[in-house]
């Protein structure tokens, strides 16, 4: 018999999952001598009792209560409502959804703003691996009640808008009221989201209240553009799709108010976006995205669209422009954090740079009572605004994972602009669009 | 007087000793062991015609593998301890904080039972309760082990062939992961995968940057292990340390958390009246 052959009986002699057991067994141990009591087999003493108990039970869900309660307070401040002062209550149960009930006291106008909220999820997975399911996800949602809108649809900025505005007065969104309840649906799958959305609100203006500041300095913008007042009969439907495999998405969204509903506004407004994560090995990423939106209906300043600031043309003073056609394109290049390993920053600080470019232009009538330009021609070369400029990134991983805390400087290209921008504010890479979950 | 050796002569002996090793150097004490002469082998050399398997084709025996191995449990039962632990990896000894025992029913495609057996907490709220809530999911894919190897997963993840093992008549594929996008907080990590059966046996994750990095300074190791269950791969245990930035109320600034599963069971026919309607998802 040879060595081989000898070799092979005896491997054919072994129990067939031996060697991979004490292969793994070896894997184990080390794992043992790491993790040492975190690993260990549990005391089983009494478990057999313990389980005859519990199966006699309803269900182990029911012993720990099926409502779980959450308080929190609503607190605000913005140049309309002034400081808002409330709180919220949240009850929660699998399988029965959350419900958000929220009163709160605008001191601005001495308004009582609040309501209810119900959301219902179904095929939610647990939270380690939330967003790498292949199966959809719906989530239904329902709201009544009064509460404060801003007036860009595509956009809104929410914790840092209000320490701006409560320390700076640098407030530059515009407000209303909506009185009225919109209820939502939504499905969503890796590779595409689909949503539905219908609302039976009354729109109606805000007026400053609230000139003060922490720092006593002159609110940026000294007014609140005014809605049209109506009640909107609104309808919607949105769609993103990620491209097969490739790191890109495309999203349309279109709203309908029609006076053959009962809506006192009639308009018609549709969007289209893109983007794409494109990464340069694994020190930085590219992101291109752009949007185009159409308006059809006059004197609409609720469903206009609007120009500047963050997660838009950055030169430019946010919400500055408006009109009903805008088109906007930016390039982002964002460096990976492990392009600073080398200078052994804190693990909490994980910084990474940016450089960015942008071109865009609102047309059509202006909300802002502007002269408007036509509708149905693209904007001439020199009414198109172009930038550059660098980005600090920090992401704290709260309360969005994918969230980045950015520090832009953004420098206008082109005769007779300003001079470069500072901003600071929270948003996704991707923030023209919603991108699908990963 | 007898010839002294010639140098040549000696340069081989030195250099025979030198290949023996140091054993051979310091001859032991006891019987001499004979060098076995006579037995030879002689192994033909062999053509290898078929290309050598791919990563894309071990990706995708993977995903068969695993939807073979989920397909073939219809219903199960097993015992999951979660624990956390702090005071981990330093000089203080580790202390168990928080501890709770459950037994888990799942049948498909969607029922799920938990009978709580052990709560302990090392600071117990005045009810007795303790502050861990724990979640399960009546799906038996095993995500935990498996999400960045299912079919959606694979377009965000580059993968490459770190090693194989040969262990007795099975041959483990080491497989690495990482997020293809520099912007996604994903993990990355290394699996080990049977392949006599295509299926992810162990499992190595680790962070490029802490997913929280406000609070959590990084997650030191996280390992995932499977165990074999009769005819079924399932969890063994999901281990992580966890580094935060600032030290957590009752957690410190490491600590351990843990899932352990045991006492498997697989297709007995559980009976539908055992699941309640308010966990069934």
């Amino acid at each position: 018999m040879t060595a081989s052959a000898l070799l092979l009986a005896l491997t054919l002699a072994a129990p067939a999952d031996s060697g991979l057991g004490g292969y793994l067994g070896g894997l184990s141990d080390s794992t043992d001598a790491y993790f040492g009591i975190s690993g260990a087999r549990p005391d089983t003493t009494s478990f057999d009792s313990l389980l005859a108990v519990g199966l006699a039970q309803p269900g182990g869900i029911l012993n720990r209560g099926p409502v779980h309660f959450g308080p929190a307070p609503w607190v605000g401040f913005n140049r309309v409502l002034g400081p808002l002062w409330g709180a919220s209550l949240t009850a929660s149960a699998r399988p029965l959804g959350a419900l958000d009930g929220r009163l709160g006291y605008a001191a601005g106008p001495n308004l009582w703003l609040g309501g209810g909220e119900y959301t219902k999820s179904w095929g939610r997975r647990p939270r380690a691996s939330r967003g790498y399911a292949t199966e959809a996800t719906w989530t239904a949602t329902v709201r009544g009640g009064r509460f404060q809108g801003v007036m860009d649809l595509d956009r809104r900025e929410s914790v840092l808008a209000v320490a701006r505005a409560f320390i700076w007065g640098t407030d530059r969104q515009h407000y209303l009221l909506r009185d009225g309840v919109r209820a939502s649906l939504i499905r969503e799958t890796p590779s595409l989201r689909l949503g539905l959305e219908a609302r039976d609100e009354l729109d109606s203006p805000l007026d400053v209240t609230a000139s003060w500041n922490l720092y006593r300095r002159e609110p940026v913008v000294p007014f609140n553009l005014p809605a049209r007042l109506g009640r909107v009969h609104e309808l919607g439907v949105e769609g993103t799709v990620r491209l097969g495999r490739a790191p890109a998405w495309i999203e349309a969204e279109s709203r309908w108010a029609d006076e053959a509903w009962g809506s006192d506004l009639q308009f018609t407004r549709l969007r289209v976006a893109a983007a794409a994560d494109l990464p340069l090995g694994n020190i930085a990423a590219l992101i291109p995205q752009a949007t185009w939106g159409r308006l059809a209906g006059r004197d609409i300043p609720q469903a206009a669209f609007y120009l500047g600031g963050a997660s838009s043309l950055r030169s430019v003073p946010g919400w500055s422009l408006g009109g009903t056609r805008k088109a906007l394109a930016r390039l982002d290049l964002l460096t990976s954090t492990q392009l600073f390993a080398p200078l052994h920053l804190p693990p909490q600080l994980p910084i990474s740079l940016g450089a960015f470019g942008g071109v865009g232009a609102v047309w059509g009538d202006d909300p802002y009572g502007g002269p408007g330009s036509p509708e149905n021609e693209w904007p001439q070369r020199n009414e198109w605004l172009v930038e550059a400029g660098a980005s600090l990134l920090y992401r704290p991983g709260l309360p969005d994972p994918r969230g980045h805390l950015r520090f832009d400087w953004a420098w206008p290209i082109g005769p007779g602009r300003g001079p470069g921008r500072f901003t600071l504010y929270y948003s996704r890479p991707i923030d023209l669009l919603r991108i699908t979950s990963r | 007087m007898p010839p002294r050796p010639a140098l040549p002569a000696l340069a081989v002996a030195l250099l025979a000793l030198a290949a023996a090793g140091p054993a051979a150097a310091a001859p032991a004490a006891g019987p001499t062991m004979a060098v076995e002469d006579t037995m030879t082998t002689e192994v033909p050399e062999i053509l290898v015609h078929a290309p050598r398997v791919t990563i894309d084709e071990i990706l995708e025996r993977v995903m068969r593998g695993e939807a073979r191995r989920d397909s073939a449990i219809s219903d199960q039962q097993f015992t999951a301890t979660v624990r956390l632990v702090r005071d981990v990896g330093g000089s203080k000894p580790p202390r168990l904080m928080e501890e709770s025992v459950w037994r888990v029913f799942r049948k498909r495609p969607d029922k799920l039972r938990t009978v709580k057996l052990r709560e302990w907490s090392a600071k117990p709220r005045k009810d007795g309760s303790s502050d861990m809530d724990v979640e399960f999911s009546p799906n038996t894919g095993e995500r935990l082990i498996t999400f960045a190897f299912r079919p959606d997963a694979r377009r965000d993840y580059r993968y490459r062939i770190l090693g194989r093992d040969v262990v007795g008549d099975h041959l483990v594929y080491r497989i690495g992961f990482e997020p293809r996008s520099t912007l996604e907080p994903a993990p990355s990590g290394m699996v080990w995968i049977d392949t006599n059966e295509f299926v992810i046996v162990r499992e190595e994750v680790s962070f490029r940057e802490s997913p929280v990095p406000l609070l959590i300074k990084g997650v030191k190791r996280m390992i995932v292990e499977r165990q074999r269950a009769g005819e079924h791969w399932v969890l063994a245990r999901a281990l992580m340390r966890v580094e935060t930035t600032i030290p957590l109320p009752g957690l410190g600034s490491a600590f351990d958390f843990s899932i352990r599963y045991d006492d498997y069971r697989h297709n007995v026919g559980l009976d539908d009246k055992l699941f309640t309607s308010d966990e069934s998802q």
